[in-house]
């Protein structure tokens, strides 16, 4: 069970969170001008790393707000957490 | 004296208080400061249960929560509890135990004819024998379950409490012995807030039995006062009888705390155990060690016990559990537990495995007149319920034969000391990394997880004086690392023990008079009955990784976790496979530390508590208006009303007809609403809806759709719009969270300069649903404002006064009836729908619930989303192309109509079915086939999605998801049910009533 | 037509008492739902005039007058509490103050129902239900925290620096919360 630091409201138990798998997926801006292969990549793929990865989180029970973590998960060790439209970290063993 | 076997002084008992107790229905005394196992002893009571497998007599083997054997049935009726340890089990006037596994009783006990059919029961028996044929498994389970087992699950409701807390603090220290006590009382010095917990009622550990000396002071002294000072500061939580089950990520650490147990028919409003969830910055582990038995043959009966146990025994209990004592051990520190018990008037054996012993010992030998016998090894016990002798023999140098000759020893007390094992089951839950350390022969912590001590015994650590400054450093460190800087002086000046433990090599078994595979019982793990033979087995049989070795032969997967047993079976299966114990590897620890109650993990979340019921502003009235409810959600909804005799098809039929016929009102107060303001209100909706929004005129509403990105439809409602930049969305009952968060993802994660705000009001507004031909002449009577059709018609909303209260009426319609939806602040809820009743009364107004709702809307065709849909229809599935634009460039979902599967032929589509018999309603979720046969499987080509008899129609009506449906218009279709009858059904489009909508208009 | 009667789940419960624990409903207020992008400073300067008191920028802050009690909610989101029977007002300030800038205000004051709980005990009841640390949160009056208490979600407002807590709950959740809270409070009961 994480502790979790939501960049609006401090550290909170993650019961008051949920998880919705992994960010800076970013919707095609122009969706009918993507062919089916990078249509189905971005709905359908995902990475999933034994390592740091970056995903959505929102504080259901607290401020509402979307955030993203990264997490190694491996160790869960949740390196950081930032806002929604910052961009991706660089990790150190990334 | 009371008791046989009671000292006349010394130990922490209360000799003034006299304590009566039964076991096995047998009135016994014990005192205050007991527990059941030290009571049992001091009447001399050795066998206390018959074993799992073999029903082989048991006795007491420690006195911790580590016990494999000494399980019983505590209590009786609603509170019994199983498998209580009655080494844990404090004395408590009127208690009553008995023995478990065993019948007609303990003393004669049938089952024990298992063990003489052992050789036929080897490990993996259960495995090899009842798997064929697989049919019969049902019946072998039967008897399995009756032939093996523990104690017995109560079978009423239990009455007790269990609470459950969230705590926070800097540090956790696990375990009260000294090491404990000074790291906590340390870290509480220099400011930190500290939690203390210890599984036992009293603090201070395995030193509170031992002659040590702290600072100069008798340990049990020093104890004292440093409880004292803990007790005092006001950062500082102790909780005894408190043990830490669990240790998960960020340090977050669960425990039991047993708050009434030990009181007798307690009428306290105390719960009985309150199980704590725990977080802290820092976390010290002082959970001690566990002696380690020794593999020997018959190492199992009443009176063979822990050599520290039978220490515990003498010095805090008072009690000697026996007089002719042998005592077998493979290191020093045992010794002292001899001159203890000497010292208590019993004459002791030491049987010692090794080779030598030093001059230090030989002298404590010779002092105290200790007999021994270097090099032996007790080969064989005799007894049936209890020891009553044992059988020594002289060991070669090599220890793998015997030189001399075997000699028989009465005893009515056998000990056993083979090392230590640090409890190191916390550590590793924690995902600390354990290595196995040669000296002490067991596994200790080596790389350790963040913020987090493994301090004394627990950590390997024996040295008391040494064990203590790491303590005093641990908690001095913890609490800095958490901010808490105040200096704290080392009080620790200097610790000593009579007799240190040092080492002690592990034993993988002792050599005795049969050979280990054949004949003899040395037993790893009590309460599993497993022996040397089977982990041989194991091995023989290809099962050497130690996870399978585990759980072929079960050892270690009993209530106990493997506490006594878990390393001695790795070091047999290292000498069986010729390497390291270290490279042979442990199993995974897992929580619960020890067996926890079922109670303390639910809490309070039982009966009315499990499950949050939400409720409307109309809820009581639908209560005494006899309504049958139904969950949607968390949400009570009224299903009918029933009238006295009313079943419940009768009640729907009459609810339908009176809302066709006259007028009939729903609470619609569940369905989801959200309030968007913004100037980007407009262009948001145009994404989120499969349909055009930009020309919605204000004081209007649209019906919408919502489709998920994969092009599948997730919800739909209606929504309003209220101002130049302000709607008014609905979304269904069950969806109304997941539409919210899925608004705010896209807001938040893709939109994000798009100005709008969404805010939930689904509570906000109380929703009187009033439909039918009269509803529009009930509406007027409660409001001056103008309701025309002119000036409100179908599809549009309008803001007025009903009964006095302001109101949002919407003209939108579920029923396909003139419907008026109106909406007003919860708290005048209940007083509108009052008043709309009252009114209501000369135009027959009827209450209806969710099926007729629901018949109402099949009628008309509307499809319920999560009923008619599961997530994987398309609006062109639905037949609900007409609301899908063909203009807007984009919207969520449009770019998946495109995919090829999503555009295929041959998708199941939504179709009415009017049943030929006009007769039969069909079972939702009954399925279509192509062609029926006798049995399963027949190829299916559509399942039913609603299902109703239609009382407007006089004849069933169903929809359903047909493969091609839209193409097979008057097709004949075949539905088998359960019963094997087979049902025919023709297609038709899935609008049965009112087709042109006139009644809704109107 | 008589007056509109106004009606809860909570109005008729009785007052709740046990050892160092009172439980009680509180009236009708108004409460709004404002949002507004936090760094518009003209946004801010209009609801100080408007309300005489800032908008709390802080986590878990909350500001209050007599007349108005500003609660935060998240960066871009607070509930402004006023009396009943000045809603009204306030909305219409605050729209005719507002009309260019991108906000919301929006009607919750039924949405939520409030529950005060008061007494030395009430950190050992808050502590049954919630993950909250309610050492580093709300351990002074004016400080608030959304979380969960039980199975509801929640706002607590700590009302003053001796335990009082005003627990705004769901409206379908209210009975649960009551029901659960007393529950919770057995313990203490005499």
């Amino acid at each position: 069970m994480f502790v979790i630091k939501c960049p609006y409201c401090g550290e909170r138990d993650q019961t008051e969170f949920s998880c919705h798998g992994e960010s800076h997926i970013a919707r095609p801006e122009n969706p009918n001008e993507v062919g089916d292969v990078e249509w189905g990549k971005y709905l359908f793929f995902r990475s999933n790393p034994k390592g740091m990865h970056y995903e959505r989180w929102t504080h259901d029970h607290g401020c509402r707000r979307w955030f993203n973590v990264q997490r190694h998960t491996v160790t869960d060790k949740i390196m950081q957490t930032y806002k929604m439209g910052q961009p991706k970290p660089k990790g150190i063993n990334d | 004296m009371i008791n046989r076997n009671r000292l006349f002084s010394g130990g922490l008992i209360d000799r003034n208080i006299l304590i009566k107790f039964k076991f096995n229905g047998k009135p016994l005394q014990g005192y205050q400061g007991d527990t059941l196992a030290s009571a049992l002893l001091a009447n001399d009571i050795h066998l206390v249960g018959r074993s799992f497998k073999y029903h082989r007599p048991r006795g007491i083997l420690t006195s911790g929560s580590e016990e494999p054997n000494a399980l019983v049935q505590l209590g009786k009726g609603a509170e019994t509890e199983p498998n209580a340890r009655a080494t844990e089990i404090e004395l408590y006037d009127g208690l009553e135990a008995s023995s478990q596994n065993c019948w007609p009783s303990v003393n004669h006990d049938i089952g024990a004819l298992n063990n003489l059919f052992s050789r036929i029961l080897p490990a993996g028996f259960y495995y090899k024998t009842f798997m064929w044929p697989p049919s019969m498994w049902m019946f072998y389970e039967y008897f399995i379950r009756r032939a093996a087992g523990l104690g017995e699950a109560p079978k009423e409701k239990n009455p007790s409490r269990y609470e459950q807390k969230f705590f926070y603090c800097d540090v956790t220290v696990v375990g009260a012995g000294v090491n404990g006590l000074t790291a906590a009382l340390t870290a509480a010095r220099a400011g930190a807030s500290v939690l203390l917990v210890d599984e036992k009622p009293e603090l201070g550990g395995y030193l509170l039995n031992a002659k040590s000396r702290i600072n100069n002071l008798d340990t049990k002294k020093w104890i004292k006062d440093t409880v004292k000072e803990l007790m005092a500061l006001e950062n500082v939580t102790v909780l005894n009888r408190t043990a830490a089950t669990g240790y998960y990520d960020y340090n977050y650490v669960t425990a039991l705390q047993k708050i009434t147990n030990h009181l007798p028919n307690s009428l306290s409003k105390q719960p009985r155990e309150r199980f704590w969830r725990i977080r802290s910055k820092e976390v010290i582990l002082a959970q001690g060690a566990f002696e380690r038995p020794l593999v020997f043959s018959g190492n199992d009966r009443p009176g063979i016990m822990m050599a520290s146990s039978a220490q515990t025994y003498v010095n805090q209990y008072g009690v000697l559990p026996g007089n002719a004592v042998t005592l077998f051990t493979n290191n020093d520190h045992a010794y002292s537990v001899a001159v203890d018990l000497i010292s208590k008037g019993a004459k002791v054996i030491i049987v010692d495995i090794r080779s030598n012993i030093s001059e230090k010992i030989r002298k404590l030998c010779e002092q105290n007149k200790i007999e021994t016998y270097i090099s032996h090894a007790v080969i064989k016990t005799d007894g049936s319920k209890k020891i009553s002798s044992i059988t020594v023999q002289e060991l070669s140098e090599d220890k793998q034969s015997f030189v001399g000759e075997a000699v028989t020893i009465g005893t009515d007390l056998l000990l056993m000391s083979g090392g230590w094992n640090p409890a190191v089951q916390l550590f590793s839950q924690s995902r600390g990394k354990l290595k196995y350390d040669d000296q002490i022969s067991s596994f200790i912590p080596d790389v350790l997880v963040d913020n987090q001590a493994v301090i004394g015994s627990n950590n390997g650590d024996f040295n008391l004086k040494q064990s203590l400054m790491s303590s005093y450093e641990a908690g001095l460190g913890a609490a800095h690392r958490t901010g808490n800087k105040q200096e704290v002086e080392n009080f620790i000046n200097d610790a000593n023990e009579p007799i240190e433990f040092i080492t002690a090599e592990v034993v993988p078994y002792v050599l005795g008079s049969k050979p280990v595979t054949h004949g003899s019982k040395h037993f790893i793990d009590f309460q599993n009955d497993v022996t040397a033979a089977d982990i041989f087995l194991a091995q023989r049989e290809g099962y050497v990784s130690v996870e399978h070795t585990k759980r072929y032969t079960t050892t270690g997967m009993a209530t106990d976790q493997g506490k006594t047993s878990n390393v001695n079976a790795l070091a047999l299966m290292s000498h069986i496979q010729q390497k390291p114990v270290g490279d042979v590897g442990h199993t995974t620890f897992r929580p619960p530390y020890v067996p926890q109650t079922f109670g303390a993990i639910a809490g309070r979340n039982v009966d009315q508590y499990f499950d949050p019921q939400r409720l409307t502003a109309i809820h009581e009235w639908h209560i005494d208006n006899g309504a049958v409810f139904e969950d949607v959600g968390q949400w009570k909804r009224p299903y009918f009303y029933p009238k006295k005799v009313e079943t419940m098809t009768e009640a729907v039929n009459r609810e339908c007809i009176a809302a066709r016929a006259s007028v009939g009102i729903l609470d619609a107060s569940t369905l989801g609403k959200i309030d968007i303001q913004g100037p980007d209100a407009a262009k948001f909706l145009n994404l989120i809806y499969t349909n055009a929004w930009s020309k919605l005129e204000i004081g209007a509403c649209r019906y919408g759709l919502m489709c998920n990105e994969h092009g599948m439809v997730f919800d739909d409602g209606v929504t309003t719009r209220l101002g130049e930049n302000h709607y008014h969305m609905t979304t269904t009952t069950g969806g109304a969270a997941r539409v919210m968060s899925w608004l705010e993802e896209f807001l938040q994660t893709e939109w994000l300069d798009m100005k709008v705000y969404c805010t939930s009001v689904t509570e906000q507004w109380t929703v009187l649903s009033i439909c039918g031909p009269n509803s529009r002449k009930l509406l007027a009577s409660l409001t001056e404002d103008d309701i025309s059709n002119e000036e409100l018609p179908y599809m549009r909303m309008k803001e007025a006064k009903v009964c006095g209260v302001d109101a949002r009426i919407f003209r939108i319609s579920f029923t396909g009836e003139l419907s008026f939806e109106i909406n007003v602040s919860a708290r005048y809820g209940r007083y509108v729908w009052d008043k709309v009743i009252e009114a209501g009364k000369k135009f027959n107004i009827t209450p209806y619930g969710t099926e007729t709702m629901h018949v109402l809307r099949a009628e008309k065709g509307f499809i319920i989303v999560g009923q008619d849909t599961d997530g994987s229809a398309t609006p062109s599935d639905l037949n609900m192309d007409w609301i899908v634009s063909k203009k807007k460039e984009d919207f969520l979902g449009k770019r998946s109509f495109l995919r090829p599967d999503t555009a295929k032929n041959g998708r199941k589509q939504l179709v009415g079915l009017l049943i030929n018999d006009k007769k039969t309603v069909v079972p939702e979720g009954s399925h279509i086939v192509e062609e029926v046969s006798k049995q399963p499987p027949m190829k299916m080509e559509g399942h039913i999605t609603s299902s109703y008899f239609s009382p407007t129609l006089g004849h069933p009506i169903a929809m359903a998801m047909l493969k091609n449906g839209k193409a097979r218009n008057g097709d004949l279709v075949k539905i088998p049910l359960m019963n094997g009858k087979v049902v025919e059904a023709t297609v038709t489009e899935n609008v049965f009533y009112d087709k042109a909508g006139a009644r809704q208009n109107d | 037509m008589t007056n509109p009667s106004v009606d809860s789940p909570l109005i008729k419960k009785d007052e709740f008492r046990a050892n160092g624990i009172t439980i009680v409903s509180t009236e009708f207020v108004g409460k709004l739902n404002f949002r507004c992008f936090s760094e518009n400073t003209l946004i801010l300067s209009k609801i100080k005039n408007i309300t005489g008191i800032n908008l709390p920028l802080n986590a878990g802050e909350v500001y209050g007058n007599n007349e108005f009690r500003i609660q935060w909610l998240g960066p871009n989101e607070w509930i402004i509490q006023c009396a009943n029977d000045e809603k009204l007002n306030l909305i219409n300030n605050i729209k005719s103050e507002l009309a260019q800038e991108h906000y919301s205000i929006t009607d919750v004051s039924d949405y939520y129902l409030t529950i005060r709980m008061s007494g030395k005990n009430s950190n050992e009841i808050l502590s049954k239900g919630t993950a909250l640390d309610l050492k580093s949160y709300i351990f002074n009056k004016d400080m608030c925290a959304q979380t969960y208490i039980a199975k509801a979600t929640v706002l607590i407002d700590r009302l003053s620096n001796e335990p009082m807590y005003d627990i705004s709950v769901r409206w379908s959740y209210a009975e649960y919360l009551w029901e659960w809270l007393v529950d919770a409070a057995y313990e203490f009961t005499e």
